[in-house]
């Protein structure tokens, strides 16, 4: 049975062979993971983590005109309160209804732990059809009600036909992995399992109109428009600016863009499938649907790091050009691109050359970033990926073989973070969103390494970070003087260590 | 640094008002409790000068004298023809008698000021009556607030305050704190008070609540004065060394945050020759206060947000020098371009120069334009390459931080209609206030260019 049948995704950690503790350096990174002594690895310390759920929930409230139920104790999900600000931000940034999303809670209490908590989630389910009419409704299903052992699925498959929405159910349980980009596969499983990815005839399009002998025009028109799309995945890390600026490029290949499946709604997606190519922004997302659509609709994909960097970009673009065949096209633009973008980089990159810059964060990510800031002439002084699987083997080829004796490490902890800063004093942090205050408490200025409101991806990504990592090497009064006056919680002991000595072998 | 012809910029006209009238001048007057202005000007003049720096600046009005009962000649065409000192005289009359009031300040306009109506004669007839009445000219054309409030300043010194006397010993006045025009005034006083008892003074201010003219007579008793500003009121200070031979101590702003308010006491402890260790407990104590406070938001502003680096500021000199020492030495942040618009007397220029390049900054490349004219900077900053992530201005500059995509942060007159109430941003609790208010713009989805 292929993974895609199974009622319940499979957690990355089963899907692909994962870790989340490591630290080595560029040159054997790869090797350590293809031998395989790398996923024997474990921390005997940890500090508090994130759960899949919550980048489910993430997922999920971006789609239009959708409620979500939280099959949980009332206090799962309090992050909606301040995801819902985001979504309507994003929703505006994209010239969509910012209607804020609605989301119930099923409240799991101690009579439901013991009892099933199936019958509230029925009425909840059939409350949220009736009061908001919504056309999808997403059941998370939290770590409560899958110890206990609800059928969430049977719940969903019966109450589709007494409700007027399309249902489906997100499993992610935050016990099943310590790896969160697992969310991305429950989210994605969601929608395969439950939601249309086909045209809806006499809906979307004419059926007659492609039987009619007498009109082939239509049906050539549709191949045609068919066999220039392609589908660009996006996730909540790739900013409305991101998109505009990847949209940018791809129509400049003459290429229809659809963009799934943030922000996107019922009647969008049923037309996943109407395209020739599925491209992947960021191999930590989207291989999992990817993978499906190719299996399904028999639509190839191209999974091709990021588009990050003037190497990065070009490789990404002409990768997607090559598959209909406009390898020279895209490297006209992309030389035409790179020309323009140098010259606006011109005063910025004096200030940046030599500087010692650490990065941490999404695996993919990281790495193109890290290549990207050396090919501008910064000097990298070690690399945290958040976590890794051989989804990213290539891209890490690659940044072994360019930085060879760079520190890399697979860790999310802070502790081991506030460590490395003091043990390497670089010039500057690019991190994950969500550290920034821990670096500065240290003593350090930092940068988001993505982040809304701003573009990160493509050329004037490129422009846009420089530009702000330019400015923030100016200045640190700010970081400085807090540490001064700040208490850090570790004590010098833990500071006299490596700060990777709780990665130990054996899982 | 380019020279200074290039830097004092003048358009053919002037939009944007961000000073009022120099009849504002009386709003000096009207802070001390007690002390009543009586017009003898256009029956419309108070209105206009007071709404830029009093209704428009924090939604302020004075107390107990609200701006519609100060007593006016309401200058008319029969005073330009025949002169209006005979109606002036009969209205203070009249003021002194209906009025509680314990000093009254004549002012008059520009109307008056051109037919030549002698208010000096007016003011000496009322030699020995129950009320002193002293004052002031304060005709539009020649200066904005700051020249009225310089001049009502001068009359009170001049005209009410007598010869030398016994100093009393820890005794300082405060000036540099231009009442309304500052719209933190209220706040900033009581901070600077609070301070300077702490610190084992007397501290004597003049304005606010319950300071009045009791407050005033103690002027010339202080053993030092302490002016907080660039430039306004140094020729108060002088005046009274000159008459009373006390000493002054010059700190160039009002400070805001941990570094500035530590130099500051730090100036205050030598000038005064305070003990050491105390002084030096007393920094540590607020530093630590003004870090837990803001130590317990760094989650907040730190998640998720791109937060920006630079800005460009627009506003008063005492404005734009306490907030860029801020930004600059406290939360990191780097000026672009920083406009100076209250019209600075040239002789002054040098002195806010100087005040304003002292920071804590490698590469001090921002430029400094000081200008009459309120509409230039949006007309300049809208051409610019890097015009700064947040603009740092008066209610004005909103629609241009709108159009530049920059966040907008009130700090400089007028500020907009908006409460201040008892709000300052002086010392290390307002350094706190500060940056509280700064953030919550940028969280309360703040603007950010790329």
């Amino acid at each position: 049975m292929s993974i895609y049948e199974q009622q319940d995704p499979p957690v990355r950690d089963t899907r692909l062979s994962i870790v989340d503790s490591y630290s080595g350096c560029g040159c054997d990174f790869v090797n350590c993971a293809k031998e395989g002594c790398m996923f024997k690895k474990d921390r005997s310390f940890w500090q508090a983590n994130a759960c899949q759920m919550s980048l489910s929930l993430m997922m999920a409230a971006t789609v239009e005109n959708s409620v979500i139920i939280l099959h949980a104790p009332i206090g799962c999900g309090v992050q909606m309160s301040t995801l819902a600000s985001n979504t309507d931000s994003g929703k505006l940034k994209r010239g969509l209804d910012n209607n804020s999303v609605v989301w119930l809670s099923t409240n799991m209490k101690k009579q439901d732990i013991i009892g099933g908590g199936e019958k509230s989630l029925r009425e909840t389910i059939r409350y949220a059809d009736k009061e908001f009419r919504p056309e999808i409704i997403f059941v998370v299903v939290t770590c409560a009600p899958s110890i206990i052992g609800d059928d969430v699925g049977e719940v969903v498959k019966s109450e589709s036909e007494n409700i007027a929405a399309d249902i489906t159910y997100i499993h992610c349980p935050g016990f099943k992995s310590r790896v969160v980009a697992s969310a991305y596969d429950s989210f994605y499983h969601s929608l395969i399992k439950h939601i249309q990815f086909e045209p809806e005839p006499y809906v979307d399009y004419n059926p007659d109109d492609f039987a009619n002998p007498y009109n082939r025009g239509g049906l050539v028109n549709y191949q045609y428009n068919k066999g220039r799309t392609v589908n660009l995945f996006n996730a909540t890390s790739i900013n409305p600016d991101d998109e505009a600026e990847i949209v940018r490029l791809l129509n400049a290949l003459d290429l229809n863009v659809q963009i799934f499946a943030e922000y996107s709604s019922r009647d969008k997606m049923r037309f996943i499938s109407e395209a020739a190519l599925n491209v992947s922004m960021c191999n930590v997302h989207d291989d999992y649907i990817l993978k499906y659509l190719e299996e399904k609709y028999g639509i190839p994909y191209i999974i091709q790091g990021m588009p990050l960097g003037k190497a990065g970009i070009r490789k990404w673009l002409v990768s997607i050009a090559s598959f209909f065949g406009k390898e020279e096209m895209a490297e006209r633009i992309c030389d035409y691109e790179e020309k323009r973008l140098d010259a606006a980089l011109e005063e910025f990159l004096p200030k940046l050359q030599g500087k010692r810059v650490l990065l941490g964060g999404g695996v993919v990510r990281v790495a193109e970033e890290a290549r990207m800031l050396r090919e501008l002439g910064m000097d990298v002084i070690g690399v945290r990926a958040y976590h890794y699987d051989n989804g990213a083997e290539s891209v890490y080829e690659e940044l072994g073989e360019e930085l060879p004796d760079v520190p890399l490490a697979v860790s999310t902890q802070l502790f081991e973070l506030v460590n490395q800063l003091k043990k390497t004093d670089p010039d500057i942090i690019v991190e994950h969103p969500g550290k920034h205050g821990w670096i500065a408490k240290t003593g350090y200025p930092s940068i988001c390494l993505f982040g809304p409101g701003r573009p990160f991806l493509g050329y004037i990504g490129e422009y846009a970070f420089v530009r702000n990592l330019a400015f923030q090497l100016e200045n640190h009064a700010f970081s400085k003087k807090l540490s001064k006056k700040i208490k850090l919680p570790y004590k010098k002991e833990w500071f006299d260590k490596d700060p990777y000595s709780y990665i130990k072998e054996g899982k | 640094m380019s020279n200074k012809e290039e830097n004092r910029k003048q358009n053919c006209g002037s939009e944007q008002q961000r000073v009022g009238c120099a009849l504002g001048g009386i709003y000096t007057a009207l802070a001390i409790n007690n002390v009543l202005p009586v017009l003898h000007s256009g029956p419309g003049c108070q209105l206009q000068s007071g709404t830029v720096l009093a209704k428009l600046n924090g939604g302020q009005n004075a107390y107990p004298y609200q701006e519609t009962i100060i007593p006016c000649t309401d200058f008319s065409e029969a005073d330009v023809i025949f002169g209006g000192s005979e109606r002036f005289r009969k209205v203070i009359a009249s003021s002194m008698k209906y009025y509680k009031t314990d000093l009254i300040v004549a002012v008059d306009g520009c109307t008056a000021e051109i037919v030549g109506d002698d208010i000096k004669e007016v003011a000496e007839s009322f030699e020995g009556s129950d009320v002193p009445v002293i004052y002031a000219t304060l005709p539009g054309f020649k200066g904005n607030n700051l020249y009225g409030h310089s001049q009502v300043l001068k009359a009170i010194i001049d005209q009410f305050l007598d010869g030398p006397v016994e100093k009393v010993e820890k005794q300082v006045n405060v000036w540099g704190i231009v009442p309304f025009y500052d719209a933190t005034w209220q706040g900033t006083l009581v901070g600077i008070e609070k301070l300077l008892k702490d610190l084992g003074f007397k501290p004597n201010i003049i304005y606010g609540r319950n300071k009045g003219i009791e407050e005033v007579k103690k002027i010339p008793q202080a053993e030092w004065n302490l002016l907080l500003s660039p430039w306004l009121d140094l020729d108060i200070v002088k005046k009274l060394e000159k008459k009373y031979q006390t000493p002054f101590l010059h700190f160039d702003h009002v400070p805001s945050g941990p570094t500035e308010t530590t130099k500051l006491i730090r100036a205050i402890a030598e000038f005064a020759d305070l003990d050491k260790e105390f002084v030096e407990d007393y920094i540590r104590d607020g530093e630590e206060e003004y870090y837990y406070y803001i130590s317990r938001q760094l989650a907040s502003i730190n998640e998720g947000i791109n937060l920006p680096k630079t800005f460009s500021l627009i506003g008063s000199a005492a404005a734009a020098v306490s907030t860029v020492r801020f930004m600059v030495n406290d939360l990191g942040f780097v000026p672009k371009k920083v406009y100076i618009v209250e019209n600075v007397p040239e002789k002054h220029e040098e002195a806010v120069r100087n005040a304003l390049y002292d920071l804590e900054l490698e590469d001090k490349d921002f430029e400094l334009v000081f200008t009459d004219d309120g509409g230039l900077p949006a007309a300049e900053l809208l051409q610019e390459e890097t015009p700064g992530e947040v603009i740092l201005g008066s209610t004005w500059d909103e629609v241009l931080a709108r159009d530049l995509n920059a966040t907008f942060f009130p700090i400089s007159v007028p500020i907009g209609p908006g409460l201040i109430g008892r709000k300052s941003y002086f010392g290390y609790t307002g350094g706190v206030d500060f940056f509280v208010d700064f953030y919550t713009r940028l969280l309360e989805g703040g603007r950010t260019s790329i």
